[in-house]
């Protein structure tokens, strides 16, 4: 599998995962496009609460119930009015699939520090369990950190590793488990609003969420310190078969961001193929990890159909994977395709100039 | 039936010849009613268990892949991950650059494997038009460009494609040099330029290996950086 999940928020809204959201009352989340790591988007949380703790959180699922992965979260908190009050604010949460949490990694704000628990409760692990390691590097608000977190699930040998713009900060071997389910299942991001009035408020920020396994060839280790980035269509491409709702030309019906789904393209044709040549990448950018080809897209009427996601690279095309797409409109679904680590058609990791080359588009399966 | 679809199987039937008690089947049909649009029908099949030379038949199965109805994109896009590595400056060890000059064939002969000095330096002229009043120096941009490659090496052996027969062929006339400061695998740098040796030294001594050093300087032409 490599990269599990990728999420930058670039889509303008909470839709990447496959999990559940918990959004309760008095803390709010948003994607905003205010504080951003890289790309448009991230993810807000402000922990307004007093007298109750609340929590505001998303997870991914993950296939395959892997024993070891790679987390990284994009992160920055911005405090309130009461700065040297202890808030336990946990970060990121590794369960099983049963709803037992093995890891909690949580900021400690009146230190600015790490601590990572094993056995929290609740949904995002806001009730502490057991101490197991103690960051010494200090955060700093309103700054943007990148929080990696390494963890090998198991009663005996599990190792914990964290490590903070590269640095690494916690390195804890033991215990890692809370069950007997030695496996990440899902991962918890997320925040919980304060406890107390005194605490005061705070705001979370969540960008270029990233987790690996230790599968494949590509994306098998620490994430690194990358961003996350959404090309969007520019101009027609290579073929444009799909029929327009409205106007002259089918990119501009599917380069809205966030999504509107008020002008579309559409077909039912097997084997329809239509493309879009893209916006360029931010010209800094000099290294690549992997490409992945997205839509969003339902149905005209209840059923379902397949839709290869396309990428089309030096004249020829290249097809993901077909997803199914079962959703009737007005309910339209983000589907992205598998990433694409090097070349198609070569080797080597991918070049600005080739990436900024590419078209994108989907064929009727 | 492909997860999610939505093709309907409105008459599955069998005819069944009884033979002592067993079921054999004998024909299976399907009659499908498809919502919308087109329906690729890719397995029909039986489940059967087999008992005593008779076949009981405990499932019958349609697996389609279906088109219902239009698709409809809203948004396309391409996901990137990626970041900027800052290239930093590395040290270099000269042992693996390479250098040679064109015989008088055309033909490039390398030094590779007796050169251990090679430097080029490439200067500009920039007239001074320093004037009553100003208080710096003044010079004009873009003046003339030049370059001159110094090179040492061993002298080799006296086989007519060694370098003494290379460069003791080209003195004066018109050469070509190709410099590769990391070597010459493909897609490496490579400085070259036509130009003019106009010094070529041989020195030997008894107590040392003999030695050549050879100066060229432009003819015609930029000096091209390139990769090989």
């Amino acid at each position: 599998m490599a990269r599990l999940f990728t999420c930058g928020f670039e889509f303008g809204e909470l839709i990447e995962h496959n999990g559940v959201i918990i959004d309760e009352s008095l803390i709010t989340q948003a994607v905003q496009s205010t504080v951003v790591r890289s790309g448009t988007y991230a993810w807000k949380i402000s922990a307004i609460a007093q007298g109750a703790v609340y929590v505001a959180a998303f997870s991914q699922v993950l296939a395959g119930n892997p024993q070891e992965v790679y987390v990284r979260i994009g992160f920055q908190y911005s405090l309130g009015v009461s700065d040297a009050s202890t808030i336990f604010q946990p970060i990121v949460t590794l369960s099983d699939a049963a709803g037992n949490n093995h890891l909690t990694l949580a900021l400690i704000t009146s230190t600015a520090r790490l601590n990572l628990y094993r056995g929290n409760t609740g949904s995002i692990g806001q009730t502490s369990g057991t101490l197991v390691g103690t960051g010494t590097v200090a955060f700093t608000s309103d700054v943007w950190h990148v929080i990696e977190f390494y963890a090998k699930i198991a009663d005996s040998g599990g190792v914990a590793t964290i490590k903070v713009s590269g640095i690494t900060d916690i390195d804890f071997s033991g215990d890692t488990a809370n069950s007997a389910n030695e496996y990440v299942g899902t991962v918890f991001f997320g925040a919980c609003g304060v406890s107390a009035a005194a605490e005061g408020a705070a705001d979370y920020y969540y960008d270029d969420i990233a987790i690996n396994d230790t599968t494949g060839a590509s994306e098998n280790t620490w994430p690194g310190l990358s961003g996350v980035y959404l090309l969007l269509p520019a101009a027609d491409g290579n073929a444009t078969t799909w029929t327009r709702s409205t106007g002259a030309s089918n990119w501009a019906l599917v380069d809205e961001l966030p999504n509107n789904t008020t002008d579309y393209v559409s077909s039912s044709v097997a084997d329809a193929i239509d493309q879009y040549t893209l916006t360029s990448l931010c010209p800094a950018i000099n290294t690549i990890n992997f490409i992945e080809p997205t839509f969003q897209a339902a149905l005209g009427a209840a059923g379902s159909a397949g839709v290869f996601p396309l990428v089309r690279h030096s004249g020829s095309d290249f097809e993901s994977a077909s997803v199914i797409v079962a959703q009737a409109t007005p309910n339209y679904i983000l589907f992205k395709g598998e990433p694409i680590y090097t070349v198609l058609g070569g080797a080597g990791a991918w070049t600005p100039a080739q990436v900024n080359a590419l078209e994108v588009g989907m064929k009727i399966k | 039936m492909a997860a999610g679809s939505t093709a309907l199987v409105t008459q599955a039937g069998l005819q069944v010849d009884v033979l002592s008690g067993s079921v054999r089947a004998t024909q299976v049909g399907l009659q499908v009613d498809v919502l919308s649009s087109s329906v690729r029908t890719t397995q029909v099949g039986l489940q059967v268990d087999v008992l005593s030379g008779s076949a009981r038949i405990t499932q019958v199965g349609l697996q389609a892949d279906v088109l219902s109805g239009s698709v409809r994109i809203t948004q396309a896009g391409l996901l990137v991950e990626g970041r900027f590595v800052p290239y930093w400056p590395g040290k270099l060890l000269g042992h693996n650059t390479t250098f040679g000059i064109d015989d008088s064939t055309g033909t490039c002969r390398s030094f590779y494997d007796l050169g251990n000095h090679c430097a080029l330096a490439y200067t500009t002229e920039a007239p001074d038009v320093t004037c009553f009043g100003d208080l710096v120096r003044q010079r004009l941009p873009d003046g003339l460009k030049n370059w001159e490659l110094t090179f040492d090496a061993h002298f080799g052996s006296t086989t007519v494609t060694d370098a003494d027969a290379t460069l003791g062929s080209v003195v004066g006339g018109a050469t070509r040099f190709c410099l590769g400061p990391t070597g010459s695998e493909t897609g490496m740098l490579k400085y070259t330029a036509c130009g003019v040796l106009t010094d070529y030294r041989l020195s030997f001594k008894p107590d040392g290996v003999g030695v050549i050093s050879g100066t060229m300087i432009p003819r015609s032409g930029s000096l091209t950086r390139t990769t090989w």
